[in-house]
């Protein structure tokens, strides 16, 4: 089959078409009396809207029993031209407070840590996960997003994006390209983005490997450090007949420089009591740990989402990441919208597992030599977690709905067994951590 | 209409939605009813049966004898109101039967608006000829359906009757509605998200479940009044977005008339189209 569409304006030969101009310009008065309107309204008739803001608001908090709480407030704006164009402008807030695991392991007596700034110490119970109770942080974030389309079936779309927080400022830049074939069944998607960002530590950034030292001494500490970090996304998004529609990615991402936690310690310990080595000026013996300079990650993505009745919505989609810090991630999530009232309900299903880095030691031994790399950090250890939870949205009039959400989240991890010795083979080495969810939203 | 009709609303409102549909329904019911050729006991049938004597003609009635009249002359005599009986002698429904050239003779003698007397109240028409208003009907009922639904509804609001369709002010959040429009020739149930339509109109002449095919040679349903024959080298089917459906559905019309300069002609009249060959 043959197609011929219509091409993009181009500059018009007078003469040539004088006489269908005519034509068009006949019809169109033509129909203006058939219809009784003089002449016949233009395809974006001049007093209909033709720009519109809108905006998305939403209160977010987070809460880890015992550990972490994050309040976010968010708002979006999206400024719509009707040629297709849109502006999207977001700003978040978020303040964390709280404690989060050092990464030291637990001991049978109790414990006294010096904190980032090395301006004080504090000291943790016998037989408890070491936290870092100082935390508190403050975040701001704000990006700009401006979309167009080009012609009938391209769009691109160029953004900026910065954050800011106490030691840590994030500045980049992204940008993509959508194009539509096969009737608009089909859409390719190609995406890139930028990012430098740079790292101020509290103290400054430890000398990877270092031993902690008691309050007051500054010579494990260096200045601040920095990291690049790029992006490259392909995506096609498909149409399988009325009712399902699926996307399928491929994301390739870069980061070099700094990629080590400064907060994040390991605790070296004897390799047959278990028990915390000696370390300097009386502490127990803590070095700061140490990851590569660089880190590439390959993610696959497929989603599907399926009409399952008249208003219910089934959305399934898996993502399984791998790097070369040999971190395997696989996701399963699993949603399903059904019409409730005048509203909706959506619960929600989240599984999620990964490999623990290779360079992940839950305790180091003493007497041994150090490796290049290691880290403690539960985020790069073995585990999975579990999120289960329901959205309930309500459509109001004019395209104004609010939204709750409510989710329990549920991780747990498992160190390798060669690091249960002496004290610690009965010791929680990797607590399991739990977190309510709760979202409410307002667009209007 | 011999298709399935819809109508889509934004809106949250059962009531008002319904009320809007019923609106719609009446209005393609009532002009159905007043143009459809197949139905007796209405204005068409009285025309067709007058055999020489002149008919009287209300004012809607006139407005679309007007506006055909206009489309002749836009065609030079190839959009003609009264050609509806050519399509008798063919039949596009794949028995490949082609017919006789002395029969397309009898037929096109009684083919020809500019023998009809029509001088904006009454009309004579030769005893034979026959008018038909299938070539526009479809497009002036979902512009007169859309122009309901944007009064009742006062919003965004879609409305199909059977691939030809309207949309009456822009959705809430400014996005199009997406359009699918049948895919290729054998695959009818084939549909392809091709269309944004913010506001405006969209209709389709041609139609890929209708050609003939007679010793290797396809012949398209769109008749040429002036030979009796299928246009030679017409596409399979036009689609055009306008303001107004009856300006898509007489631009796609036209197009498919001028055969194989059917996309030259659309170009020429800087609307978005499409033309599947």
């Amino acid at each position: 089959m043959q197609l011929t569409r219509s091409k993009s304006p181009k500059p018009r030969d007078k003469q040539k078409n004088k006489r269908s101009e005519k034509l068009a310009v006949s019809l169109a008065v033509a129909c203006g009396s058939l219809l009784g309107a003089a002449p016949v309204r233009a395809v974006a008739a001049e007093d209909v809207e033709s720009k519109k803001w809108f905006f998305d608001t939403g209160l977010h908090y987070y809460d880890e029993s015992d550990r972490v709480t994050d309040v976010s407030l968010s708002g979006q704006a999206r400024r719509l031209w009707i040629n297709g164009k849109s502006l999207i402008l977001r700003l978040t807030v978020d303040t964390l407070t709280g404690a989060s695991a050092s990464g030291a392991a637990p001991a049978t007596a109790p414990q006294t840590f010096t904190t980032p700034s090395a301006a004080a110490s504090y000291q943790t119970v016998a037989g408890e996960t070491p936290l870092d109770p100082t935390f508190l942080d403050t975040r701001v974030a704000v990006s700009a997003n401006f979309i167009r389309p080009i012609g009938r079936n391209q769009r691109i779309d160029v953004g900026l994006s910065a954050s800011n927080e106490y030691d840590y400022l994030h500045l980049g830049a992204n940008a993509s390209w959508m194009r539509d074939f096969n009737d608009r069944n089909t859409t390719l998607t190609i995406g890139t983005s930028i990012a430098a960002d740079s790292v101020d530590p509290v103290g400054g950034a430890p000398v990877p490997l270092a031993d902690m030292l008691p309050a007051g001494d500054l010579s494990n500490k260096l200045g601040d450090d920095d990291k690049t970090i790029a992006d490259l996304l392909v995506g096609v998004t498909q149409v399988f007949g009325k009712r399902t529609i699926g996307q399928f990615n491929y994301s390739f991402s870069r980061a070099s420089g700094y990629l080590t936690d400064p907060y994040k310690i390991l605790s070296v310990v004897d390799p047959i009591t278990g028990d915390p080595a000696p370390g300097p000026g009386g502490l127990n013996r803590f070095v700061f740990e140490s990851r590569p300079e660089d880190r590439t990650k390959h993610g696959l993505y497929a989603g599907m989402k399926r009409a399952v009745a008249a208003r219910g919505v089934l959305d399934v989609s898996y993502r399984f990441a791998t790097d070369d810090w040999n971190v395997d991630s696989h996701t399963l999530d699993l949603r399903y919208r059904f019409g409730l009232g005048a509203g909706y309900l959506q619960p929600h299903v989240r599984y999620y597992m990964q490999s623990e880095a290779e360079f992940y030691s839950r305790v180091l031994f003493d007497g041994a030599p150090l490796p290049r790399f290691a880290t403690a950090d539960y985020r790069l250890g073995d585990l999975d977690s579990f999120t289960v939870g329901a959205k309930y949205g309500r459509p109001l009039s004019k395209g104004r709905e609010w939204s709750l959400r409510l989710e329990y989240y549920r991780q747990s991890g498992s160190v390798p067994g060669d690091v249960r010795v002496g004290s610690l083979a009965g010791a929680d080495l990797f607590p399991d951590v739990e977190a309510s969810i709760v979202q409410a939203g307002f667009r209007f | 209409m011999a298709n399935p009709c819809e109508v889509l609303v934004e809106t949250g409102d059962h009531d008002e939605a319904f009320r809007v549909v019923e609106r719609v329904e009446a209005e393609a019911r009532r002009i159905e009813a007043k143009f459809s050729r197949y139905l007796e006991n209405n204005l068409v049938h009285r025309i067709n049966t007058a055999a020489g004597r002149a008919v009287d003609i209300d004012e809607e009635t006139a407005r679309l004898l007007d506006f055909a009249d206009e489309l002749y002359r836009l065609s030079d005599g190839k959009f003609d109101v009264t050609s509806g009986v050519l399509g008798r002698a063919w039949r596009f429904d794949g028995s490949g039967r082609v017919p006789s050239p002395n029969k397309i003779d009898a037929l096109r003698k009684r083919v020809g608006w500019d023998r009809v007397q029509w001088d904006g109240s009454r009309l004579r028409m030769e005893p034979g000829m026959q008018l038909d208003f299938g070539g526009l009907g479809k497009e002036y009922a979902v512009d007169r359906a859309a122009a309901l639904a944007e009064d009742e509804a006062g919003r965004s609001a879609l409305v199909n009757f059977g691939g030809d369709l309207a949309v009456v002010r822009p959705r809430e959040d400014l996005t199009p509605w997406r359009v699918g429009t049948e895919g290729e020739p054998g695959n009818p149930d084939h549909a392809s998200t091709d269309w944004t339509v913010r506001t405006g109109a969209l209709a389709t002449s041609g139609d890929t479940r209708r050609d003939l095919l007679k010793d290797g040679v396809r012949y398209g349903h769109i008749l040429d009044p002036k030979t009796g024959y299928p246009v030679e080298g017409a596409p399979r089917s036009v689609t055009v977005l306008a303001g107004a459906c009856t300006q898509a559905g007489m631009l796609a019309t036209l197009a498919m008339l001028k055969g194989p300069s059917a996309a030259a002609f659309l170009e020429d009249q800087e609307v978005e189209y499409r033309v599947r060959r």
